[in-house]
């Protein structure tokens, strides 16, 4: 082919270099019309040549087609090194045509709004076109899509909030009223608000944790929420209106406190889970299973609980105490942060099946190590804080860390990441992804918002 | 001295040299006897015995310098003990003139002991004449006079002199009366002993006394006998080097042209072999003063000694270390900085239990707590003077902080920070604490205030430590003083001082893990108390120098220490009061150690911006030793213009991370 040979020269390669033949092939509809001939490619080439060499070949055979970056994959990996150094560190077979998928890159995130709190950010979220997030100075700031700013204080300004998680967001799109969501915090309560007409309103305190609540989370229909704390236990909370069960009343002595807040329900949880034997850090539901949750701690554990049994069902031993995790909704994997720099991959749904795929020949197989999936090697020191799952792809996910920095990974490309984000000027304490959006806050008291493609 | 006893008496050689009839004796300016004519002695009347000196003398101050006589107006006595007085003193010009003038001036003599000139006589002065040109001194004299023999070997019958015998003679000595009745009293009373008898030795000749004699020999002459080393011997002679060899040795040209072109010191064979049909035919050897000297230099530099090298492989000296690895967990990372003070964090506390608080005191006079997964501060206390130290209650119901600071005080504040219920708790039990109770005239007063107790203290407090139980806790003040240890009781609201008399200057205390004992570090030593007996129960030497920092194992069976002196000590209590391992590594003094309470792990943090993290594993087994190896080490923290670094580090309570108090204002974590 001349147009490889273009290259080789371009390349200024001599003849005994070695080549490899590749052929390229992509599942994406758009770029349909890629010639399935057989490339001579000298091993020296990385994928800036291999996106030259396709963007011409395409170009030959069409003439409206303009230029894009690709990404390669082969097998599931990332191409990102030279094809050589790819071939002796993944082994791969240079007998046969080498058969390369190629997926239209995507685009840097592009800086949207930074958005100054006036506390340490501690958590935030994104649902319905807002986004969410709660400060160490107790503060509440919601930021519309186009940066308008709403920040709403809350009545007790010296509590602590650390976890927020909404509950219900209005049907129109990017309405703010109408919105519920729950915080979590220092003071050891979770508080149910809602936005009316602008403004907070405090609805249900949930009152039962005896040290701070460290997270929260709520089920996909709004019903229960979950949270976790410094206590070790994990508490369930009835979210529905209509429930009376576990409202808390006590007249003699609480009878100043209702007076004050005479429209603020009291809820006790529904159930205490005992288990873990430090500090929960997340939890989160299970996204194939309902009724069922994971949590991860100090402890070094990701426990996966049935909750209406209130009992563990599976337990992933981790190397180090778990700062985060998360779960992809349609994959359902599950990736962690530990407190190193290192975020790992695991599989839970899988595992669960092969231990009672496994239960049904009597042996189990219990080894932690075999568990991970992949590790993420990128981040320099320190601890991750916080990982992502971004929900409309399944292969990438966002990790914030105390190194000031934030990384997009690709499930496929573990030695490196996809971008770097850097800004912050502090320690990054939280993330979000969701609609396109990824939300940062971190101890320098500012929240930075990206938009993806 | 001649005493009495002598067979002679020793007046008869004084009469037979001066009992002659002559004159007077002439002395020359040197006061020798210019005289030296033996006289033959002439039978005398004993009776005309004379002791007197017997030269005509005036002057009879003795034989004693006359200079002592200088000052004074005469120049001695005579013999009627009258003074006789100097003559006048002549003038230089005066003994010119008499010079000149006195024809007899050069035959004069002066004599010092009369102060004037002495005119000698002719005879007198051919005498001198004489003996200064080594003539015999008169004419007549006879050198060879028949010797005398007075005391002769022959022992006569008659004595030399008829004098009689003195009285004294013939009177029995009264000492040796009293030292012979001594003895006699000594011999009856059974107390004298006889003679020892002198242990005769066979005498023999030791044949082999030089083989034995090994033992006085040294060491280097030992080692030269064992290890002899023979010179070198000069090669027997080859035929090569006969005068008429055989042909084959003889060099052909090609064997020639190669021996001349190598090297001199490469050559095989240092001469050309050459052949002569007869003996009387060979030259002179040309080359014999050069072999002679390659020789001797052979010699000289032939090996002497055999020297023992020992190979060793380097890598086989170090100890042999478990891989890190295998040690794990311990922290290797930073992660974080907490930042918030603006001065020397100078101690810092971690909550028992959860491990979710930290509490930091500092140069800024604030306590602050901080959450530990975050590095966020979340309370500060503001103290009326500079924080010198802080301890949580290890009780974890109770939401205590023990802070002592400057101005004599000693705080115990509620955090008001965990779980409400106990914050509740621990409010109560602050305000039932009985202050008002105590007696007047206590040396600590305890007082209430809002939220916290108070002590005023009698002097500035170092350290503040808690007991297990958390009602008592202990305050080592700075001075060096006797009283500086007190003990105070939180139930009861009173203070006591254990230690009355001063046994050093006190550096830290520490309380035992599970028992009422009490731990004492003075700059060298560790003393145990027991609080409840009140008694010493061991006395540790620690051979540290300067104790700063003392921690103890979850049993209170293992004591360690770190010193300024750069030491680290690891007492073993069950193992002696001996260190069990003593190590130094670090370049500044160590500020502070920490032992974990779940995991093997011991840090130590120093003013060189290091900690060194070690793998310690307590063995309560005695057949096992306890395990120590140094697995990290750790930096982070500026340094301060003062040389400070790191002030004061502790473990979290469930994690393997440490955290560092640093003089620049920060708090550092580390975890793995």
């Amino acid at each position: 082919m001349d147009l490889s040979e273009a290259m080789e020269v371009e390349n200024g390669s001599s003849a005994n270099q070695k080549h490899v033949q590749i052929t390229f092939f992509s599942k994406n509809e758009e770029v349909a019309e890629i010639p399935d001939a057989v490339f001579d490619v000298p091993t020296a080439a990385e994928s800036d040549d291999l996106n030259l060499l396709l963007n011409k070949t395409i170009e030959a055979n069409d003439d409206k087609w303009k230029d894009q970056r690709f990404e390669f994959l082969v097998g599931e990996t990332f191409l990102r090194t030279s094809l050589a150094e790819f071939i002796e560190e993944y082994e791969v077979e240079t007998e046969t045509i080498l058969k390369v998928e190629c997926v239209i890159g995507i685009e840097a995130p592009k800086p949207l709004h930074d958005i100054q709190a006036p506390d340490w950010v501690s958590s935030v979220q994104i649902a319905n076109g807002h986004i969410f997030s709660t400060t160490y100075g107790g503060d509440i700031v919601i930021v519309d899509r186009k940066g308008k700013e709403t920040k709403l204080a809350v009545n007790s300004a010296n509590r602590l909030l650390k976890c927020s998680s909404i509950v219900t967001t209005p049907s129109k799109k990017t309405q703010l009223d109408g919105t519920e969501f729950i915080v979590g915090g220092e003071n050891q309560l979770l508080t149910l608000y809602g936005i009316e007409k602008g403004a907070l309103v405090e609805k249900i305190v949930f009152r039962g944790h005896e040290r701070a609540v460290e997270c929260v989370a709520v089920n996909s229909d709004s019903t229960r929420a979950i949270s976790g704390s410094v206590d070790t236990n994990l508490k369930v909370w009835n979210l529905e209106a209509s429930d009376e069960a576990t409202i808390y009343e006590k007249e003699d002595d609480e009878s100043a406190k209702k007076r004050r807040k005479k429209d603020t329900k009291t809820k006790v949880p529904m159930v205490t889970i005992g288990g873990h034997r430090d500090k929960v850090s997340t939890v989160e539901w299970c996204p194939w299973k309902t009724g069922h949750a994971f949590s991860c701690s100090w402890d070094h554990t990701v426990v996966e609980w049935d909750l209406e049994l209130a009992g563990e069902v599976s337990r992933i031993k981790g190397p180090k105490s778990f700062t985060s995790i998360d779960i992809h909704p349609t994959s359902c994997f599950l990736i962690s942060s530990c407190t190193d720099a290192v975020p790992r991959l695991y599989d839970p749904k899988n595992r669960g099946e092969q231990i009672i795929k496994e239960l049904f020949i009597f042996t189990r197989l219990f080894s932690d190590g075999t568990m991970v999936k992949q590790s993420f090697i990128g981040h320099q020191n320190g601890w991750v804080e916080c990982v992502k799952w971004n929900p409309l792809d399944t292969n990438q996910f966002v990790s914030v860390s105390t190194d000031k920095t934030a990384k997009m990974w690709d499930v496929r490309s573990s030695k490196s990441s996809l971008f770097d984000i850097h800004g912050h000027e502090d320690r990054i304490l939280c993330a979000a992804w969701n609609e396109g959006l990824i939300a940062t806050g971190s101890a320098d008291c500012t929240i930075k918002v990206f938009e993806t493609a | 001295m001649a005493s009495t006893s002598t067979a002679v008496p020793p007046k008869a050689k004084r009469k037979l040299d001066n009992g002659k009839k002559k004159p007077k004796t002439l002395k020359d300016e040197f006061g020798e006897k210019l005289d030296v004519k033996p006289v033959i002695p002439k039978p005398a009347d004993e009776y005309d015995y004379d002791s007197s000196d017997e030269e005509d003398l005036r002057n009879t101050i003795g034989n004693i310098p006359i200079k002592w006589y200088d000052d004074e107006e005469h120049i001695g006595y005579d013999k009627f003990g009258e003074k006789i007085i100097k003559p006048a003193k002549k003038g230089e010009i005066e003994t010119f003139l008499e010079k000149m003038e006195d024809p007899d001036y050069w035959r004069k003599v002066f004599d010092k002991q009369t102060g004037t000139d002495i005119r000698l006589t002719d005879e007198q002065i051919e005498k001198i004449h004489n003996i200064a040109s080594g003539k015999y001194p008169t004419i007549g004299y006879n050198p060879y006079e028949p010797f005398l023999d007075i005391y002769s070997s022959q022992k006569e019958i008659h004595p030399i002199d008829n004098r009689p015998e003195p009285k004294a003679r013939f009177i029995p000595s009264k000492d040796e009366m009293r030292m012979v009745s001594r003895m006699v009293h000594a011999i009856r009373m059974g107390w004298a002993k006889g003679p020892k008898a002198k242990k005769e030795e066979p005498k023999a000749y030791d044949l082999w006394a030089a083989e034995d004699a090994l033992d006085n020999v040294t060491k280097s002459q030992l080692s030269r006998m064992r290890v002899h080393m023979p010179a070198p011997k000069v090669a027997l002679p080859t035929h090569a080097e006969s005068y008429n060899p055989p042909e084959e040795y003889l060099f052909d040209d090609d064997e020639r042209k190669k021996w001349e072109e190598t090297e001199k010191e490469d050559r095989v064979i240092n001469f050309m072999p050459s052949k002569y049909d007869a003996l009387r035919k060979v030259p002179q050897y040309d080359k014999f003063i050069t072999e002679r000297f390659e020789r001797c230099l052979d010699l000289y530099l032939a090996p002497r000694q055999r020297k023992m090298r020992i190979h060793a492989d380097p890598t086989d000296l170090l100890p042999d270390l478990p891989n890190p690895n295998d040690l794990r967990p311990f922290p290797t990372t930073l992660a974080f900085y907490m930042r918030g003070h603006t001065g020397q964090v100078r101690s810092i506390s971690v909550e028992p239990e959860r491990g979710e608080l930290l509490a930091s005191g500092g140069e800024d006079g604030t306590v602050r707590i901080w959450m530990m997964a975050t590095g966020r501060c979340i309370k500060t206390f503001k103290m009326d003077g500079e924080v010198t130290s802080i301890a949580f209650c290890p009780v974890a119901d109770r939401t205590l902080l023990a802070v002592a600071y400057e101005g004599k005080y000693v705080a115990i504040l509620n955090t008001g920070c965990g779980d409400r219920l106990h914050v509740q708790q621990t409010e109560s039990l602050l305000a039932e604490t009985p202050t008002e109770s105590q007696e007047d005239g206590a040396v600590v007063t305890w007082r209430k205030s809002k939220d916290k107790l108070v002590l005023k203290m009698p002097n500035e407090v170092r350290q503040v430590t808690w007991h297990a139980k958390g009602d008592y806790f202990a305050s080592v003040c700075i001075d060096d003083i006797a009283k500086s240890v007190y003990v105070h009781q939180m139930s009861k609201a009173k203070s006591q001082c254990p230690f009355q008399k001063r046994k050093g200057h006190v550096q830290a205390v520490t309380f035992h893990p599970t028992q009422a004992r009490l731990f004492v570090a003075t700059k060298i030593h560790v003393r145990e108390y027991d609080l409840a007996r009140c008694v010493l129960v061991k006395k540790l030497i620690t051979g540290c120098k300067h104790i700063s920092s003392m921690a103890t194992d979850a049993n209170g069976e293992n004591l360690f220490l770190g010193g300024l002196d750069r030491r680290f000590c690891w007492m073993d209590l069950q193992m002696g009061n001996k260190p069990w391992k003593k190590l130094k590594h670090h370049t500044a003094a160590i500020r502070s150690v920490a032992y974990h309470k779940k995991y093997p792990l011991l840090a130590t943090v120093s003013d060189d911006g290091t900690a060194m993290v070690y793998y310690a594993r307590i063995y309560s087994d005695f057949s096992k030793d306890n395990e120590l190896y140094p697995v990290k080490r750790l930096r982070a923290h500026e340094r301060t213009s003062n040389d400070l670094c790191m002030l004061h580090t502790t473990w979290h309570p469930t994690q393997p991370w440490l955290i560092t108090a640093g003089a620049d204002g920060t708090i550092a974590i580390f975890t793995y």
